[in-house]
């Protein structure tokens, strides 16, 4: 997956990691080419970011009990 | 550290919390403290998204706190944001429980459990919350409802692009583009929270 610049299918590829959506198999290629594309890293970086920020509309304060476990 | 509502990380709650893992690895049970006080809103708000129930929830986020306990040692700052690793985490672990099938099939509505605020929420951050919340649902808002659905099975549900093209009866290519141009909306839309902007 050599490529210069985020191109369209990189992008849906980091999309589509950071969601989950990958199969096994599909994941296990991509991170071995993360692991030398500084660029796919930031993209999955920033949508990584963004699923952690959809959180924010479920935040819910878990009872006391769990962390007192 | 940051008080608990700013526990979504911006890069120097990232260092904060990167610091707190660190010392999880070294057997600091107290820095185990303080990270789950600083993240279980936003861990447990996903979970009980996923599981749709709440005594399910509450053990699902007692195994991911043990699993941080466990595989702190692991953590990789080069591999991905802190608090992106420990959602990591929350969302496998409530997605392996989903299917597994062992939660109580009576389910809240998520209407309901949005509606519920923690006991110990004060004014303030509850102000905060409400304008993250309001926030989060605008730039969902900016989804068409096509671009959502395949986001929200992925993510929440668990599916593959595979999976979401066969319950939708779309093309594959249909599935990949309609996430690729959502995520890249929401990217764009949630740029203020990322940046720590609340």
């Amino acid at each position: 997956m050599k490529h210069e610049g985020a191109s369209f299918e990189t992008t849906e590829m980091a999309a589509l990691y950071a969601l989950g959506a990958l199969s096994q198999h599909e994941a296990r290629i991509f991170e071995d080419h993360l692991s030398t594309c500084r660029q796919c890293r930031a993209e999955v970086e920033s949508f990584d970011a963004t699923v952690s920020v959809l959180a924010l509309a479920d935040e819910q304060e878990p009872p006391p009990r769990v962390r007192d476990n | 550290l940051g008080s608990p509502q700013d526990s979504l990380a911006p890069q120097s709650r990232d260092q904060d919390f990167t610091a707190l893992i660190q010392q999880v690895a070294d057997g600091d049970q107290s820095a185990l403290t303080t990270l789950y006080d600083a993240s279980s809103r936003l861990v447990f708000g996903l979970i009980l998204r996923i599981v749709s129930d709440r005594s399910t929830a509450e053990e699902v986020l007692l195994d991911v706190y043990t699993q941080v306990w466990r595989q702190a040692a692991n953590f990789d700052l080069r591999r991905g944001a802190p608090m992106a690793w420990i959602m990591t985490i929350a969302r496998s672990r409530a997605i392996d429980r989903l299917r597994s099938g062992k939660h109580d099939q009576n389910k809240e509505s998520i209407e309901n459990l949005s509606n519920l605020t923690g006991a110990s929420v004060n004014p303030e951050e509850a102000t905060v919350h409400s304008e993250r919340r309001r926030l989060v649902q605008s730039a969902l808002d900016t989804l068409s409802p096509e671009q959502r659905e395949v986001i929200e099975l992925a993510y929440y549900s668990g599916l593959s692009h595979s999976e979401i093209a066969l319950k939708l009866g779309q093309p594959l290519g249909t599935v990949k583009t309609r996430t690729r141009l959502g995520m890249i909306k929401l990217r764009e839309a949630l740029r203020p929270l990322m940046e720590g902007g609340l």
